[in-house]
């Protein structure tokens, strides 16, 4: 049902994914989220985006990370979650 | 005119820093590693930031490959469903013992190419042959499929899988390195040397470049970005070199012996096999920037 992905590490990011929601809830922990808050966002909207996923509680913990790998460990956590049984 | 393809990076496909940060080292490729680098429990998540990557970093001149998992193991082939739409087009097979798995390589890339619409038979193999069934195939191999780009050569799962102990002069791997260069060349594809393992050993890694040189071989893989450097010096010919090169090559255009024939330069004779690695040699030269 849950999952997770990345490293509290410089440059990365760890992406905790709950799908079992109903609708969308994103919520991003950064040190930068007034420049780049948004930005983050959107790499996680695109990621559920598309893999189709339209319920999920999301948690971005940004160590610095670039939006593509924000993207990438979204994607992934999100296919753990539901090769986890979490599909929803 | 051939990639030039002096060095090849290995960077683990898991390190998100690796993802962005290694062009600037300037190898003439880089490899994203998703196979021996990446822990069992990452290769999704490597593979994930790589196919990410792909679609937004820009690696100006470094022709990028993927060293994928081997198709036989639960990951290779969702390795290139995923990176192949994402925009690879070069990739490494490690372990590859016979025609057969290139030709299962090639299927799914046919497969992959009608799908997303890209360009039949753009997608290009390295096949590293790093076990004794490898290099005994090595031409079979090199030859068999028109993906096929380099063949690379592994030494430490090729000891390995000898019986044979792995030492820094090198004698063990020498009949196999020699085969590997021989089959690239009797196919018309380049040969990629073997990695350096140890780090810290520069004047080793310097010799070794030299033998990698001296047999033929058209680049080495490289584990760390202070061997890029050695490679590359080592292998990008002098300006002198170039000129001499040069004028070898006017001369036997105006003596119309491109295809046959003798003529002098300097007083020296000049025939085929010298006119041909004068244009190696003019080669390396455009494709290092030295010359346009």
């Amino acid at each position: 049902m849950k999952a997770k992905c990345g490293n509290e590490k410089s440059s990365d990011a760890v992406v905790t994914v709950n799908l079992e929601a109903v609708g969308r809830e994103i919520k991003i922990k950064s040190k930068l989220i007034k420049m780049f808050g948004k930005s983050m966002e959107n790499a996680v909207i695109e990621a559920l985006d598309e893999l189709g996923q339209e319920n999920a509680h999301i948690v971005v913990e940004d160590f610095g990370a670039l939006d593509f790998i924000i993207k990438g460990r979204t994607k992934t956590a999100i296919k753990r979650a539901r090769k986890a049984g979490g599909n929803l | 005119m051939r990639k030039l393809r002096r060095t090849m990076l290995f960077a683990p496909a898991d390190n998100p820093k690796l993802l962005f940060n290694t062009p600037i080292y300037k190898p003439d490729c880089i490899i994203f590693d998703l196979e021996d680098a990446v822990k069992y429990a990452e290769k999704d998540a490597a593979r994930d930031l790589l196919a990410e990557a792909l679609r937004v970093v820009d690696y100006g001149g470094c022709e990028v490959f993927a060293r994928i998992n081997p198709l036989y193991t639960e990951f290779g082939e969702e390795d290139v469903r995923t990176l192949v739409p994402a925009g690879l087009r070069a990739m490494r097979l490690p372990m590859c013992e016979s025609p057969e798995q290139i030709f299962q390589l090639s299927k799914l890339l046919d497969e992959l190419e009608e799908e997303h619409g890209i360009e039949p038979g753009s997608c290009k193999i390295q096949a590293s042959l790093e076990t004794v069934n490898g290099v005994m195939n090595a031409e079979e191999i090199a030859k068999c499929s028109d993906r096929i780009t380099s063949i690379s050569f592994g030494s430490e799962d090729f000891t390995k899988s000898l019986g044979a102990v792995r030492t820094k002069e090198g004698s063990e791997i020498f009949y196999a390195r020699a085969k590997i260069v021989l089959a690239a060349a009797a196919a018309g594809v380049d040969a990629m040397d073997t990695v350096w393992a140890d780090i810290g050993d520069l004047e080793g890694f310097k010799k070794e470049v030299q033998s990698t040189i001296n047999m033929g071989f058209a680049g080495k893989s490289c584990v760390h970005p202070s061997q890029v450097k050695i490679v590359h010096s080592m292998m990008t010919p002098s300006m002198d070199e170039v000129e001499k090169s040069l004028k070898i090559m006017e001369a036997a255009e105006a003596a119309n012996i491109v295809n046959g024939g003798v003529t002098q330069v300097n007083g020296k004779m000049i025939d085929g096999p010298i006119i041909d690695k004068a244009q190696k040699i003019v080669g390396l030269a455009k494709g290092a920037g030295l010359i346009k």
